[in-house]
């Protein structure tokens, strides 16, 4: 029986955990991210899950969670945030946590700053103190650093309780943002999932607070049983990941540009909406209507390199599962994904289009293609592979460890 | 930090220093090379417009007076009417010819002309290919989930 399933045999003085996040249950690596967290705390706790998301206010039962609903969140003020922290971030231009020397200058109780930072005149956080003081919790778990007023309803609702905080952290250089420091300061423990975001959170609070849990991450090894049909068998293709739709643009100057530098190679790119695989014969095979996630993974693990042009920004999901199938990467450079290519020595990583070629060309040497694929794949599978010890480190935030 | 057989980020540097010289930049051509001749101006054409044309009787200035120049022009004029209908012909058949050669010289730059337009228009989109991916630079921090909606179009190969 899997440790996720054996929550319906919690004893009754279970603890109690409160998770409140922005977004829940979609498919972004956001969504996923904060309900693996949410998932290995159910091992061990009762879930309540309060959410700014949903279109009426409700609650309701998913899975093992208990989920509340306050439906306050708007798009637009959680895009002004965005647009606002990227402004400050572009202003002091770092991507560091250190906070740049001006930023004292920056007062982080301005009554401007502070109402764009937490979602516009109305918090949208504000209804669900009541749902916090209902469930009384024994821990409160905020997903994602920038919920400024979360840690308000918290510190009204629950100011004794143990704070975890999952920064979520995309943007590394607005977490030194002074308005976003209360939120690290009241943390006891903080959950990262990536080197960097590690080395941002370690370099705020230091290192004995930060701790890494990676995320259990799992490829289907049949995948490698049968390859991609219209890809081809012989593990030669250069596989193109968009991200994004093929349609209606129907050309991408990327695959061109590889379909160029390497006539006699496949090119299969993988959009979000076709498949579309170039053949040295210029025989072009279009599959619209592609592609399910066993799909994309058949096609990494029979693919002799993974270019991902739009790498996840939490933790480069897709890159990783690459890894876990022996294939080595080719990210853009800056992108998270190039921690994984560069720490795990996994792949490579590009500045402009011309480097993406000459990664390539260094990747086309045998011997190159082996190592990274090896090294790779052993640092995926011994970071990312194993969903107990992903499991142990989350619970280990119950129990003080 | 763990021990790799192969580093990635010594590969990366080597890449760079290999390539550091080989830089694709867009660079749009200058322009259609000025030394191109065209077929219709070559000399042998108009050598052929000036000569194709068969004389159809005897020059009386190139055979000059008395007894050896009437016998030559009695002689001249026989020949030239017996071989009258050849000459005809003749004439016709190299008229045809230059005529052909002229078509297939205009042809010729016709076609010439086209082939250097393409080839100009297609490095002139490679160079715009190549500018146009300077500028969109891989999203580095993009979700996969976002999509963030039509952008600049790419030049069409």
């Amino acid at each position: 029986m899997g440790r996720f399933t054996q929550v319906c045999k919690l004893s009754a003085d279970a603890p109690t955990v409160a998770v409140l996040a922005p977004h829940w249950g979609g498919t972004d690596e956001v969504c996923w991210a904060t309900r693996q967290v949410a998932g290995a705390l159910a091992c061990s706790a009762n879930i309540h899950v309060i959410t700014t998301q949903g279109k009426r206010p409700r609650q309701y039962q998913d899975g093992v969670f208990s989920v509340y609903e306050l439906a306050t969140a708007d798009r637009a003020s959680d895009r002004r945030r965005d647009l606002v922290l990227a402004a400050l971030g572009g202003s002091f231009g770092d991507t560091t946590p250190n906070p740049p020397q001006n930023l004292g200058d920056f007062p982080s109780e301005d009554a401007f700053l502070r109402k764009l930072l937490v979602g516009g005149p109305a918090d949208p956080w504000e209804p669900g103190g009541v749902h916090l003081t209902e469930i009384a919790p024994d821990l409160v778990v905020v997903a994602d650093y920038r919920q400024v007023g979360a840690l308000r309803i918290i510190e009204r609702s629950c100011a004794d309780v143990p704070l975890v905080l999952v920064p979520l952290a995309m943007d590394l250089a607005s977490m030194a943002l002074p308005v976003f420091r209360p939120m690290f300061a009241r943390a006891g423990d903080v959950l990262v999932f990536t080197q960097s975001e590690r080395d941002a959170s370690a370099a705020l609070l230091g290192v004995d607070r930060v701790r890494f849990v990676g995320l259990p991450l799992a490829v289907n090894p049949s995948v490698g049983a049968e390859p991609e049909p219209h890809a081809g068998e012989d593990r030669d293709y250069l596989l193109v990941i968009l991200g994004k739709p093929f349609w209606p643009q129907g050309s991408t100057a990327w695959a061109d540009l590889l379909r160029m530098r390497f006539p006699a190679r496949r090119v299969a790119v993988s959009a979000s909406d076709a498949l579309v695989v170039y053949k040295p014969d210029s025989v072009v095979h279009e599959s619209p209507g592609m592609k399910g996630a066993s799909d994309l993974m058949r096609l990494m693990a029979w693919a002799y390199l993974t270019v991902d042009m739009r790498p996840g920004s939490l933790f480069a999901r897709r890159s990783l599962q690459s890894l876990m199938y022996g294939t080595p990467i080719v990210v853009p450079e800056g992108s998270r994904a190039q921690e994984h290519a560069e720490t795990g020595s996994g792949g490579l990583w590009f500045d402009g289009p011309g480097e993406l070629v000459w990664c390539i060309e260094a990747m086309l040497d045998p011997e190159v293609h082996a190592a990274l694929g090896s090294q790779g794949g052993r640092y995926a599978h011994d970071r990312y592979g194993s969903t107990d010890s992903f499991v142990d480190r989350v619970g280990l935030v119950l129990s003080g460890g | 930090m763990e021990e790799h057989a192969l580093d990635a980020r010594e590969l990366i540097e080597r890449v760079r220093q290999d390539n550091r010289a080989e830089r694709w930049l867009p660079l749009p051509p200058t322009g259609l090379p000025g030394s191109h001749t065209p077929m219709q101006d070559d000399e042998s054409l108009y050598y052929m417009h000036r000569h194709w044309m068969l004389p159809d009787r005897l020059d009386p200035a190139v055979i000059g007076g008395g007894i050896k120049g009437r016998v030559s022009r009695l002689f001249g004029r026989l020949a030239f009417r017996v071989l009258a209908p050849y000459l005809s012909e003749e004439r016709e058949f190299l008229a045809r010819v230059v005529r052909t050669n002229d078509a297939l010289a205009h042809r010729c730059d016709e076609l010439a002309n086209a082939m250097l337009q393409r080839q100009f228009a297609e490095a002139e989109n490679d160079a715009k290919l190549a500018a146009w991916l300077h500028q969109v630079l891989p999203e580095r921090s993009a979700d996969s989930s976002a999509d963030p909606g039509p952008r600049d179009e790419p030049p069409v190969l």
